[in-house]
């Protein structure tokens, strides 16, 4: 079973590749014919003629496009991303090691957060269908996707942090301080409730399918019934639904960043947006569409682990 | 009708729609208008119902305004849906084969695209060319731009992107249809596939055309909002509730309400829109399955 | 030795919930079932006989209810048990069959694991090579040629007829008395079915297992039950040994499913036969006996008053016409 396995996951990877590839394309197009220059901003003197061309032949912004185009690639390939345009002096790589880290923590806790609540609540909710708890869940996940992350920050930082003096209005001082509290929160917001509405519905379809009449007929303990058939059975489509989840939460936590005053790598490339720091939006370009492309081939592949009918089904 | 989510969801909706084409007559003084000796007013301390704001802006007219802005933009995204994604639906499903496969490749990875990085990306590209383009191209987008009061980029996400989900329900549909009797009577009598799609199976797709539609409403709107947030949306002083957001939390700690009231607003928005499409799925999925 | 039945089935009675009040599904329905021996239940889609099968191990659907009467296995009445008693009864001394055994057995589990759940559930003791020995061995009973290698096999990967056939074994492992199988064999081909119906006949007559199975139809029932009960709108309008019920039908609704059965040995050109008119739905029974409206020998008596059943000698029959066994 592992080769048969193994060639799904090959697959499943070179069909993600393409699409990092259009990502990066699209991207590229947009910012390169983007008229203005990228270094305006950089001097109080208007920069023409020699001065102009020179930052530009050092930056090798002269080059024909389809070598920029390439040659960009190559290089981020080997984990180098070139110079920041707008602060001189340090490498695009050396901004993305300080502050990738806190990134990565914040969308790695949020997505352990929202799982362990979702998966739980779900449980929960369906063990007790119709019950107070059921309705109570329904209307928290449906306030909760109706919000976005950037409402919740500053509705969150006025309630812990203004009236409450909780928590400090902005900055990060670590994934266990008062800090982390307000954007944990904002980016495991609407996973989890997707989640729940998932893991309900999964497990009570599953709950109510023939196979578990067949479990019960056969004098399976409740809880044999309930653990193992149902869940294995309800965590499938879950799993589909983490995977989106996470691709979505990678590109949330730029905005989250941004609002929250965290000085992960999604504040520097929102930042950049602003300042035409080019480089470091194809770095963080690049990087998102791999998130992406990763947590869809885990989740996919993760599926095909769960549910057998899958993988054999897709030779037919 | 008796169920109430649709009822009530669309009812609350309508009202709000209302609001919003009649903004102007609703408000007491226009939403630009300045009045900097009352700034931060609180509700009803002068300046309209719920006060003002930083520049002495009449909250509740600027609501209104940026109620527009959603409309607008949950408008296009309808448009979009029918004029791009229905047909695509149409095709694969119809066509079948190779079509259908490449159709679908690009459908996926439309659907997998990351919609604030393109949102983010095509606002450097309109500013870019709006501030300092030259030639025609940048003269067209310049002008885009100024008469949709900066929404281009939100508008043109949505094109790009929110047609996709509708494309692959629509055409799962017209897969399911194409094996049926009646259709497969109608080729046999001599229609051709135009005529075929266009009486029999384009009355039987609306279902999962209107849910679809309906279910991309709240993410356009969110999506405007995003982007109006992070100052690469609409130009001040056109007042969108992201925009809204953005400015009020500027003043977080003193005027916690700036933020809170255009929040609320947008959340109830967004979820008057949601339950309203739940609402449909459901009419839609319990409906008779011949 | 025990002369009380295995099973005894009195009056069982379920009901539907309505907003207008509850209807009944089955009505008062009583059979016997002796140690080792094989009852099918016949009727027409609506007759209660599927749900006469829940009823008797407690699996009803939503919306329907136990209302009255009792299920005696050896003299314990399981209509009364809960919980973990009531786990311990089925599977370990009522298997059950069902239908559909793609949807019936789980998609991502394998049959041998499924198996060996059922085993290790109602005999704890065993270890863990005794319990793969077991499931192969209730493999090779019913009839898989290398039950090793099909012990690791999902589902979907086997055929119809597998399939049915793992479903079998795992209701056998944990060796009940008595089988329920309710209409095992209606998904399957026709070539299947006889198949299957021989294994399971194969298996009673060896381990001494009575079977109740539930079927609409006629030609699977003739060579494997001993006794044939037949339902019509929910309840129980005839009980007899199979061969007698088809010579000499005393109801006369078994009379006309008998006479709408071709016979592979009839003239060619001969008109096939129906019962006119459609059964009733749980919805509108008639007040009197339920098949009074299509009856060809319908009497006034028969649309005012439910006829009772009657029993002698493990036969019964439910109807004004017939007097101790004897048709007027």
């Amino acid at each position: 079973m592992v080769s048969e396995h193994g060639r799904y996951v090959l697959r499943r990877i070179a069909e993600a590749v393409p699409l990092v590839l259009i990502v990066y394309t699209i991207t590229f197009v947009l910012i390169r014919s983007t008229p203005g220059n990228p270094f305006a901003a950089r001097s109080n003197r208007t920069l023409t003629g020699e001065a102009l061309a020179q930052i530009e032949s050092y930056y090798g912004l002269d080059r024909p496009w389809y070598q920029q185009y390439l040659g960009y690639l190559t290089n981020a390939v080997r984990g180098d991303f070139g110079p920041s345009y707008s602060k001189q002096g340090q490498s695009v790589s050396e901004i993305l090691g300080r502050t990738i880290g806190v990134s990565l923590t914040l969308v790695l806790a949020s997505l352990v957060v929202a799982a362990a609540i979702g998966i739980t609540v779900g449980v929960l909710a369906t063990q007790r269908r119709g019950s107070v708890l059921d309705r109570v869940v329904s209307l928290v996940t449906s306030i909760a996707l109706a919000t976005p992350a950037f409402v919740i920050v500053p509705a969150l930082t006025i309630l812990l942090g203004v009236y409450g003096g909780l928590v400090p209005t902005g900055g990060w001082d670590g994934l266990f301080s008062a800090s982390a509290v307000v954007p944990i929160v904002a980016l495991a917001a609407s996973p989890a409730a997707v989640l729940t509405s998932y893991t309900r519905a999964s497990l009570s379809d599953a709950l109510s399918s023939d196979f578990v009449r067949t479990a019960w007929a056969q004098g399976l303990r409740r809880r044999t019934i309930l653990w193992h058939r149902s869940l294995k059975n309800g965590s499938a489509p879950v799993l589909a639904a983490f995977g989106t989840e996470a691709a979505a939460a990678f590109a949330a936590v730029l905005v989250v960043e941004t609002v929250a005053g965290i000085p992960g790598f999604g504040y520097e490339m929102v930042a950049a947006f602003g300042s035409r720091d080019y480089p470091i939006v194809m770095a963080g370009t690049l990087l998102l569409a791999t998130l992406v492309a990763a947590s869809s081939v885990a989740a996919d592949v993760g599926y095909a682990m769960l549910d057998p009918r899958v993988r054999v089904g897709a030779k037919a | 009708m008796k169920r109430p989510l649709i009822v009530g969801a669309g009812g609350a909706l309508a009202l709000l729609v209302a609001c919003a084409i009649f903004a102007p007559l609703l408000a007491s003084r226009p939403y630009a208008e300045q009045d900097l000796a009352n700034s931060f007013a609180g509700p009803g301390d002068g300046v309209g119902w719920l006060g003002s704001d930083a520049l002495g802006r009449d909250v509740w007219a600027r609501l209104l305004s940026g109620l527009r802005i959603s409309l607008a933009v949950a408008i296009f995204s309808q448009i979009v849906v029918v004029v791009i994604g229905v047909p695509v639906g149409l095709l694969a499903g119809y066509l079948g084969g190779r079509a259908d496969r490449l159709l679908m490749r690009i459908v996926d990875s439309v659907m997998s695209f990351p919609v604030l990085l393109l949102a983010m990306v095509i606002s450097a590209n309109v500013r870019g060319n709006s501030a300092s383009g030259t030639g025609i191209w940048s003269d067209i987008v310049r002008q885009v731009d100024e008469q949709t009061n900066g929404l281009t980029p939100a508008l043109v996400v949505i094109s790009v992107l929110f047609w996709a989900p509708t494309a692959r329900l629509v055409r799962s549909s017209v897969i399911g249809l194409r094996e049926r009797d009646f259709v497969r009577a109608a080729r046999s009598s001599g229609a051709t596939h135009l005529h075929v799609m266009r009486r029999h199976v384009l009355p039987h797709i609306w279902g999962p055309v209107i849910v679809s539609a309906a279910i991309v409403v709240p993410f356009a709107v969110l999506t405007e909002a995003a982007l109006s947030f992070l100052k690469l949306g609409v130009e001040p002083p056109t007042p969108s509730l992201g925009l809204m957001i953005a400015e009020g939390a500027t003043s977080i700690n003193s005027f916690p309400l700036q933020v809170l009231i255009p929040s609320a607003f947008l959340i109830a928005v967004t979820l008057l829109a949601q339950q309203l499409g739940n609402g449909l799925q459901q009419v839609f999925e319990e409906g008779p399955q011949r | 030795m025990s002369t009380r039945p295995l099973l005894e089935v009195r009056a069982l009675t379920t009901v539907l919930d309505r907003p207008g009040g509850a209807v009944p599904v089955i009505n008062s329905v009583s059979f016997d079932v002796g140690r080792g021996e094989r009852v099918a239940i016949v009727g027409e889609s609506g007759s209660g006989k599927s749900t006469t099968a829940l009823s008797m191990i407690g699996l009803l659907p939503r919306g329907l209810r136990h209302q009255a009467g009792q299920v005696l296995l050896d003299g314990l009445d399981i209509t009364e048990l809960r919980g973990e008693q009531m786990q311990a009864v089925r599977g370990r001394r009522v298997g059950v069959v069902f239908q559909d055994p793609l949807h019936s057995l789980d998609p991502v589990v394998t049959i041998g694991v499924q198996i060996a759940a059922v085993a290790r559930k109602h005999e704890p003791q065993l270890r863990r090579r005794e319990v793969q020995e077991r499931v192969v061995e209730l493999l090779s009973d019913v009839g898989f040629a290398s039950p090793a290698e099909f012990m690791g096999r999902y589902p979907h990967q086997l055929s119809g007829g597998m399939r049915q056939r793992a479903m079998i074994a795992a209701s056998l492992a944990g060796r009940p008395e008595l089988l329920i199988a309710d209409e095992p064999t209606s998904a399957l081909d026709v070539t299947v079915q006889a198949q299957i119906i021989d294994l399971l006949e194969r298996l009673s007559e060896g381990r001494g297992l009575a079977v109740v199975l539930i079927t609409h139809d006629l030609g699977l029932v003739a060579g494997f039950a001993h006794r044939t009960v037949v339902m019509y709108g929910g309840t129980v309008v005839e009980v007899g040994a199979t061969a007698e019920l088809f010579r000499r039908p005393l109801h006369p609704y078994t009379e006309g499913l008998l006479a709408c059965a071709p016979r592979i040995d009839g003239p060619l050109d001969e008109l096939l036969v129906a019962i006119p008119g459609n059964p009733p739905t749980v919805a509108s029974l008639p007040a009197g006996c339920t098949f009074a409206p299509r009856c060809p020998k319908v009497h006034d008596r028969c649309s005012a008053q439910r006829p009772e059943l009657q029993s002698w000698q493990g036969a019964a029959v439910a109807c004004h016409l017939v007097e101790k066994g004897v048709r007027s």
